[in-house]
């Protein structure tokens, strides 16, 4: 039986890799080979890197930066949004926790296309009346896609620790609520964090629907319209920024990693 | 003792509570000598977590007043009212060691850092915890745990020191010894505290005074044996201690039941009654036309414990000291002798002691 199940893990562990390396194969092979002659040459990458087509890599330069921006500041928005509501709710109206994760599930159930029609007259507001057409005030509307990811991490994190009792001793001690929240529930709750922020980073460097409809400019937008002049570059740039994002992510999780390990070091000693 | 601060008195009055239709604390009114330890005892849900919890600031309080060195402390925040609290759940905080919990602590309250390495080895000192600053609460027994809890709380010093059923998740030895030290620790500080337990012997034991608590109202506030010896309701009487409600003809401050006579506390009923007789004040003596008749027997160390059945069905709870009793057998007749000290009687027709109103 247990020789049986390791061949089975093996084999659904090759599908797996096979199902998500493939594409990645594909696209980098795509970005070095011609498509109407198949010939190999490394264009795409010099052009990238070379500094060659000034024009279209800074449309490129441009829907890069705005996403990072973005990202950035959905991040900050979310959870300082999110956490702070979460630990009220539960700590004065636990009747409302209920209504808050309708709410923050919400966008789920909801296409982002048809976000986006809801979205558009607020836009128009917001572009010509409060702020301006930047394409970086997206970001509230990213908020709202994370809305429910960001929320299932908190809200495991916060089920994980003693939240009253916790800021109750805060409280005792003489800790204003700024302080409880910074130093006592952030620190118990930093993996949490760390996934949050995970999924706000994809969601956001991955988002096109939103800026396409609203026409502003971020880094799939760009993708696109480079894809439709210049497929192999739109290629490699994807793989760059796929492996980015994978590099982020990992060094995130590798420094959250070492902190909990210096918290939570694996040899217990329970004596009385 | 270097770290001890001058005691102050507290003062709880008239405080009243409700959570929706429930009456959490009602009309509640306690004082609290400097330096003195008062246990609040009562079964779970008579108020007495929300009369801790109000005085920390925790829970606001619908009417009263709450006064704590001469300050009135009632519409302070929590975080404003130079208290430190041990509660019933493990609280240190699990991202810092055992010293960074004291530390952390000590940096709310605005201890100078020069001072607060010394103050953490001091403490944990006190409560035997010595060489244990840098492990993680994780990697501390549940014992050790409430230990460091305690170090915490005193280690800033308060006015005054809250427990909240600090021992009730700790295992019966542990409970004992920790109960003990909590109290050696309290003396040796000098701290006003206020304990709230379930437990009538922790209460007892550890207390200067206890106060008994029945659906939001203080019952009884006194020293543990005049509480024990002289309890002030039926229901303090059944709350504390076990206690035999026996049928007796009262008068006269006198009640007559098994051919014999048991002077009575003052404002007992006349009448029929129950009378409310300890376990401990009776003897049993072998005897063949003797009244009672041997249930069970049990041996428990130090004392020993009889069922004994009475002719009318009652079943009557006796414990001695030593294994004598333990000598008579099931089915054996027995004459039971009864202590003459003054005993609280209800009459027959309250249903149930909860009930009963609290005497004058």
């Amino acid at each position: 039986m247990r020789r049986g199940g390791a061949w089975f893990r093996r084999v659904v562990l090759g599908l797996a890799l096979v199902y998500f390396l493939v594409p990645l194969a594909s696209l980098a092979d795509f970005s070095v080979r011609f498509p109407l002659t198949g010939k190999v040459d490394g264009a795409a990458w010099v052009a990238l890197f070379g500094g060659g087509e000034a024009d279209r890599l800074s449309l490129l330069r441009e829907g890069l930066t705005n996403s990072l921006i973005m990202a950035v500041m959905a991040v900050v928005i979310s959870l300082g949004l999110l956490l702070p509501t979460m630990m009220l709710v539960r700590l004065r109206l636990p009747r409302m926790i209920k209504v808050v994760e309708f709410v923050c599930l919400l966008p789920l159930t909801i296409p982002a296309v048809v976000l986006v029609v809801g979205l558009a007259p607020v836009y128009l507001v917001i572009s010509t009346k409060i702020l301006d057409s930047n394409t970086i005030w997206l970001a509230f509307a990213y908020v709202i896609l994370c809305l429910p990811y960001v929320y299932r991490a908190l809200d495991s994190g916060l089920r994980a620790i003693d939240l009253k009792t916790l800021s109750e001793t805060a409280r005792s001690f003489g800790a204003s609520w700024p302080t409880v929240l910074l130093r006592v529930i952030v620190p118990n709750v930093r993996s949490a964090l760390v996934s949050s922020v995970f999924v706000t980073l994809a969601v956001v460097l991955g988002e096109f629907t939103f800026a396409r409809m609203l026409a502003r400019t971020n880094l799939q937008t760009a993708l696109f319209e480079i894809n439709l002049s210049d497929g192999q570059i739109a290629a490699a740039v994807s793989l760059l920024v796929l492996g980015g994002t994978i590099v982020l992510m990992v060094t995130l999780d590798l420094v959250v990693a070492l902190q909990e390990r210096r918290i939570r070091p694996s040899t217990r000693s329970d004596v009385s | 003792m270097t770290d001890s601060v001058a005691p102050v008195a507290v003062s709880l009055s008239h405080i009243t509570r409700t959570f929706g239709k429930v009456t959490a604390l009602d009309d509640f009114t306690l004082d609290l000598a400097p330096g003195e330890l008062v246990a609040l005892l009562g079964p779970s849900g008579c108020g007495k977590t929300t009369a801790l919890r109000a005085l920390a600031g925790l829970e606001g309080v619908d009417s009263g007043t709450l006064v704590v060195g001469g300050r009135d402390v009632t519409r302070l925040p929590a975080n404003r009212r130079d208290m430190a609290m041990v509660f019933q759940s493990y609280s240190l905080f699990p991202h810092l060691t055992v010293a960074g919990n004291i530390e952390f602590a000590l940096g709310l309250r605005k201890v100078p850092a020069r001072g607060r390495t010394e103050a953490v080895n001091h403490n944990l000192e006190l409560v035997g915890l010595g060489g244990h600053g840098d492990r993680y609460p994780h990697q501390l027994s549940g014992g050790q745990q409430q230990r460091v809890a305690l170090a915490r709380a005193l280690a800033v010093r308060p006015q005054v020191l809250l427990l909240d059923e600090p021992l009730s998740a700790l295992d019966a030895k542990v409970r004992v010894q920790l109960r003990d030290e909590i109290r050696r620790i309290q003396t040796e500080v000098g701290i006003t505290t206020l304990f709230v337990t379930h437990d009538q012997e922790e209460a007892l034991v550890v207390a200067d005074r206890v106060g008994v608590m029945q659906a939001g109202r203080l019952v009884q506030v006194g020293e543990p044996r005049e509480i024990y010896s002289r309890p002030a309701t039926p229901f303090v009487a059944d709350f504390i201690g076990t206690t035999n409600a026996l049928g007796a003809e009262a008068a006269d401050g006198v009640a007559h039941l098994l051919g014999q006579r048991v002077p009575l506390l003052p404002g007992s009923p006349t009448g029929s009654v129950f009378v409310l007789i300890r376990p401990e004040s009776i003897t049993l003596r072998p005897a063949p036309d003797g009244p009672g008749t041997v249930v069970t027997t049990g041996f428990m160390g130090a004392t020993s414990r009889v069922t004994v059945q009475l002719p009318d069905g009652t079943l009557v709870r006796v414990q001695q000291a030593g294994a004598a009793p333990t000598d008579l057998v099931p089915g054996e007749r027995v004459a039971l002798e009864l202590a003459a000290i003054p005993a609280l009687a209800r009459p027959t027709a309250a249903t149930a002691p909860e009930e009963a109103a609290p005497a004058a």
